[in-house]
């Protein structure tokens, strides 16, 4: 008799949760069935006035429909607020295709400034150290003390830009035609063995589509007892194979500079087309670019920078920061880097 | 300097073999650069060599002549030509019908005035090997064969080798160069010359020359040759030559000069006898003396410039240019044949003193053998001689013995210590034997004389270079040598900064530009009125001539490229060297600069559209100088800078030291460089950047802090910073921040103030605060405030 009541109590009360549809009426249900003056409390009240025999079963009941209807008002409860949430998430839905909020698209570095570092990092790591001097220089550091004296036709080839002498001054000045100069204030300032360069901007007075009036260069300077032209030739190719990332073949030739003696000048596979395309327009289908000369330094140069060429010997490399950018990124006209164009410098 | 070096002619000197490839990859492999191989003549067939039988006057065409011409065939040629030379008895090439020439030109039977013509007498331009001044027909010499080819006879099948010299081989700058530096290179030897040695006497009452300068001129050969005007067109063999060579046609006598130089490689130069005035002297310039030279060039002479003098004056730059006056024309009839040996030294400073360039000069500045003359001078006679030109009389002057070279000792330890390895002593002797020089085995090594247009070798590192580029480079073992291990390099101080700086500035959105260091005087004036600029005495260009004195015009310039292909918000930047004369001192320092214009960004759906303004400006250079810290100790005072806003620019400083200036463009200046108003820039020294190398650790406070917020009403007059300063001077120690974050003009604001919101932070570095610190030490900082500048706090 009694555990029907409680049966029928929790019936009651599980239909009426399961028609509530908000908090608010769960709540409701909860004070009618288990609130002080709720129906099953109510009955609850009743426990002791039964005979005990009846009183222990009625109250297990009681208690399981307690416990019942307890459990799916806490369900019916998450499953509502559940649905509140999903409801108030899909209001807040974006349309994350619109632009960010950002500080905007960043900038950019220079082909060149990405090129140097490249080739700064190999050197580094090769135990070179960093060089720099001034771009002003002086007829003796730029020309005569690397065995350039004033009238060697030479000269000629370095389309030199002169600098107005200031007032009372005493040295011939120009721009630097290469950045050869400071390997020599560097010997001046060292003791070997050396192992250095320079990189930075040089000017010559040249202007046309395969010429900028002004460019970069990287130079290299090796000063010790054991600098041979064996291992220069091992320096260019493990340097040309880190700089491409792949082995290139490379070509020795003789030419002449009047710092080194004997001089080379190095050709290297073409990068493009790897020397199988006739047509190339890089390498004009011959396979091989010019990359840089180098050779050994000569003793006239190496005595002007203090060093005893009967006990040491050097090498020396030089290289344009300039072309080796066009060869990294392919880009054809030397010109695209100077004129600062933004649909150029953001690609970089 | 490129030579140009005829396939054909070279053979004729040596046995190359037919390929040129192969002597092409053989020169390149050895230092003579082969940089282009041409054919030597455009294709044409057809043409043969042709006599006149007859010329005479076309019945119906003034200008016209018809002529029988014979090919050696049976029949004669009927051709109508239009040259008034054309004469019975020329030889002439003839393009037969079915011939085709040059241009894309097809020879067919055409109808002339009624007159039937079976081909055409070729000019030389028409045969592609005429220059545009020669525009009659071709006559050839009494010799030449009837009938046969004239691609075959003009030996066309030939190729021009273009070999860029380097300026120690001026020794190459001849057919005679190349094929000795061949014959080392193939292993074998020059051909048996029939140079004709043409026998001057000596009685003949010689001319009278006086060498004044023995030191500068060696030899000096002179020789009157008459008869000039009688001598014929120079011959097509050697017109070839010398078109193949790349010289002009100048005149008889000059072509052969040319031709022996081109040949031998000794410059000559031919003076119009009759232009002579008494006796010729070698001697210096005298100081002022002038002379106008071949190519009209009139020159004051420095008292070093050789020159060759008559009575009347200079009559040439010795070595380099003869003189107009003196120059052979059309009516020369006599002319002094000049063969001298000229030092490189004098010729080369007379070269550089004057700018100018020949290619007798190019020759003389590198050095030429001077036991060549005398050779050279046989060889011009004979050619004078063969052209109808008689030899008059001669002035020998120098010395009759060979001179040598300098013998150079090559110690056999130097070839490893330069090479890296070590060539056999047969390898290095056979090299010397290719080359011909003469050399002697010693203990050490080897004692070698290098013959006398070796002007290039002079210490022993020169003749491993020889040895080096005998054997080839790439035959060189290649390998590290071991040794102690290298010093681990770091990058330098001043390089230490680029990286994060330019990094910094990339994350804001900056690209980085590299302008050219030299910009236009106006440009300069523009933001360095006062400036002493460091000027180019020789410019490209008026708008590059002056090395900027700032970073900005190039950063303005960049701008405005941009501006005009509609990119109107930008943020550019650059890090270079900038120039200024202090006193006879040329200073120059490394700056960071950057330019900002338009927008702050393009229109956006969440923000307003912001135009740059001073403060985003100075926000960048907080950004950036944040990273040496410290940035409590830099301050931002209003500033004049020439082409900046008067009101809206700060020089920033540190500790007195002057870092940089940041401010908005003055109107005027963004007018004229034709950009936005809203542009500003800004620019630091790169010195400071040093410091990023090391900063040292400060501890820092583990307590909490304390904020007190506070809102000052104050004149606008009084500057922000001068408020921080009085605060954190007299807020005790404990006052670590003041944050200004609202500004307020309104109601209850009297006119000319406004109100700072500003946050105080406190906090002790060694135990917390207690709320009473706090509280006295705003109260001092109110009482001070109010004091110091009548500030009032608003509750």
């Amino acid at each position: 008799m009694s555990a029907a009541i409680a049966e029928q109590l929790l019936t009651q009360a599980l239909a009426q949760v399961d028609k509530a549809g908000t908090v608010t009426e769960l709540e409701a249900i909860r004070v009618a069935f288990l609130g002080k003056k709720g129906q099953l409390t109510e009955q609850l009240k009743t426990l002791g006035k039964l005979p005990p025999k009846e009183r222990s079963a009625f109250g297990q009941a009681l208690n399981q429909t307690k416990v019942s209807l307890q459990q799916h008002l806490g369900e019916k409860i998450a499953t509502l607020e559940k649905a509140e949430q999903n409801k108030q998430l899909a209001e807040q839905a974006v349309d994350v295709t619109l632009p960010g909020n950002g500080p905007g698209k960043g900038g950019s570095l220079h082909p060149v400034t990405h090129t140097q570092r490249r080739l700064e990092d190999i050197f580094i790591s090769l135990g070179f150290s960093i060089e720099t001097g001034p771009e002003i220089e002086d007829d003796y550091h730029n020309f005569s003390a690397l065995n350039i004296p004033l009238y060697h036709p030479a000269r000629a080839m370095h389309d030199t830009f002169y600098i107005k002498p200031p007032k009372g001054a005493k040295r011939n000045l120009l721009l630097r035609t290469h950045t050869s100069p400071v390997q020599i204030r560097a010997m001046k300032r060292h003791t070997p063995p050396l192992r250095m360069i320079t990189p930075g901007r040089v000017y010559r007075c040249d202007s046309d589509t395969t010429h900028t009036p002004m460019f970069h260069q990287l130079e290299g300077l090796v000063v010790d007892e054991q600098a041979t032209l064996g291992e220069l030739k091992a320096l260019v190719q493990c340097f040309l194979a880190s700089f491409f990332g792949r082995e290139l073949e490379c070509r020795f030739r003789p030419s002449y500079f009047p710092f080194t003696e004997p001089s080379m000048e190095v050709d290297m596979q073409c990068v493009f087309c790897d020397g199988k395309s006739p047509d190339c327009r890089v390498c004009s289908g011959t396979g091989w670019l010019e990359i840089m000369g180098c050779g050994m330094v000569h003793p006239h140069v190496l005595a002007e920078g203090g060093i005893d060429a009967e006990h040491y010997s050097g090498y020396a490399f030089g290289l344009g920061i300039d072309r080796l950018a066009m060869l990294r990124y392919g880009i054809h006209d030397l010109r695209l880097f100077f004129e600062n164009d933004l649909s150029f410098l953001e690609q970089f | 300097m490129s030579m140009k070096i005829s396939h054909q002619w070279l053979k004729n000197w040596i046995d190359i073999g037919d390929d040129v490839s192969v002597l092409a990859d053989k020169l390149t492999g050895a230092g003579l650069e082969v940089s282009a191989v041409e054919p030597a003549c455009e294709p044409f067939n057809g043409v043969v060599i042709g006599e006149v039988l007859s010329a005479e006057a076309h019945p119906d065409a003034k200008k016209l002549k018809v002529c029988s011409v014979s090919t050696g065939a049976r029949e004669p040629l009927t051709i109508v030509c239009g040259c008034a030379t054309v004469c019975t008895g020329m030889r002439v090439a003839v393009a037969t019908v079915g011939a085709k020439l040059p241009n894309d030109i097809h020879i067919k039977k055409a109808k002339l005035r009624g007159v039937m013509s079976h081909g055409m007498l070729c000019a030389a331009q028409e045969l592609g090997i005429g220059d545009p001044s020669d525009q009659g027909i071709l006559s050839l010499s009494a010799e030449a064969p009837l009938g046969e080819d004239f691609w075959a006879y003009i030996q066309a099948d030939d190729e021009v080798v273009h070999v860029d010299l380097t300026p120690n081989r001026g020794d190459c700058a001849s057919v005679l160069g190349v094929a000795r530096e061949c014959a080392a290179l193939f292993s074998t030897s020059l051909k048996k010359q029939t140079v004709h040695k043409f026998k001057i006497s000596r009685t003949v009452s010689p001319i009278d020359v006086h060498n004044q300068d023995r030191q500068a001129c060696p030899h000096y050969h002179a020789v009157v040759i008459d008869g000039i005007d009688s001598m014929p067109a120079t011959p097509l063999w050697m017109r070839e030559r010398l078109r193949r060579a790349g010289l002009r046609l100048i005149h008889p006598a000059v072509d052969i000069a040319n031709y022996v130089m081109m040949e031998l490689g000794q410059p000559m130069h031919v003076f119009d006898a009759a232009k002579l005035n008494g006796s010729l002297q070698v001697r210096r310039a005298i100081k002022g003396e002038k002379l106008t030279l071949l190519d009209e060039q009139q020159l004051k002479l420095h008292s070093d410039d050789l020159v060759v003098a008559d009575n009347a004056g200079p009559q040439a730059l010795a070595g380099i240019m003869g003189g107009l006056d003196s120059g052979v024309s059309d009516t020369t009839t006599s002319v002094v044949l000049e063969c001298a040996h000229f030092v490189p030294e004098v010729i080369a400073a007379s070269c550089r003193r004057h700018l100018l360039n020949s290619d007798a000069a190019y020759r003389f500045e590198r050095g030429v053998d001077a036991n060549l003359p005398e050779l050279a001078l046989q060889h011009a006679l004979a050619l004078f001689s063969s052209q109808g030109a008689t030899i008059g009389s001669a002035s020998y002057q120098g010395e009759s013995k060979k001179t040598k070279r300098p013998s150079i000792l090559l110690p056999r330890d130097m070839l490893l210590r330069i090479l890296g390895s070590l060539p056999t002593d047969k390898v290095v002797e056979q090299c010397w034997k290719q080359l011909g020089f003469a050399y002697k085995r010693q203990k050490q090594g080897w004692l070698v004389t290098p013959p006398g247009y070796r002007f290039d070798l002079t210490i022993p590192q020169d003749l491993v270079e020889e040895v080096a580029r005998l054997i080839g480079y790439d035959n060189i073992v290649t390998q590290w040598n071991a040794r102690p291990q290298a010093k681990p390099q770091v990058r330098p101080v001043e390089k230490i900064g680029e990286r994060p700086v330019l990094g910094n500035l990339v994350a804001q959105g900056f690209h980085e530009v590299r302008s050219y260091s030299f910009i236009s005087q106006q440009l300069q004036q523009l933001f360095s009125p006062d400036v002493t600029s460091c000027e180019l005495a020789n410019p490209i260009a008026e708008h590059m001539s002056v090395m900027r004195g700032s970073l900005w015009p190039g950063l303005c310039l960049a701008a405005k490229h941009n501006c005009h292909r509609q990119r109107k918000n930008l943020r550019l930047m650059e890090m270079g060297a900038v120039f200024e004369q202090q006193k006879s001192n040329i200073v120059q320092h490394t700056h960071i600069a950057g330019l900002m214009s338009g927008a702050l960004h393009e229109p956006h759906w969440l923000k307003q559209g912001r135009k740059v303004d001073f403060f985003v400006l100075k926000g960048v250079c907080q950004h950036l100088l944040s990273m040496i810290g410290h940035s409590d100790s830099v301050t931002w005072k209003p500033a004049q800078h020439a082409g900046l806003h008067p009101g809206q620019t700060a020089v920033i400083k540190r500790k007195g030291e002057v870092l940089g200036y940041v401010g908005m463009l003055h109107p005027s200046t963004a007018q004229a460089l034709d950009l936005p108003e809203h542009t500003g820039v800004f620019n630091i020294l790169w010195d400071i950047f040093r410091a990023l190398e090391s900063r040292p650790f400060e501890m820092f406070s583990k307590y909490p802090s304390i904020r007190r917020d506070l809102a000052l009403v104050t004149k606008k007059t009084i500057s922000f910073a001068d408020i921080r300063a009085a605060m954190l001077q007299s807020g005790s120690t404990l006052l670590q921040h003041v944050h200004l974050f609202d500004i307020y003009c309104g109601e209850s604001i009297p006119d000319g103030h406004h109100s700072l919101a500003v946050g105080l932070t406190f906090q002790h570095s060694e135990r917390t605060l207690v709320d009473q610190e706090v509280t006295d030490a705003v109260a001092k900082i109110v009482a001070t405030l109010r004091k110091q500048f009548e500030i009032q706090v608003r509750e």
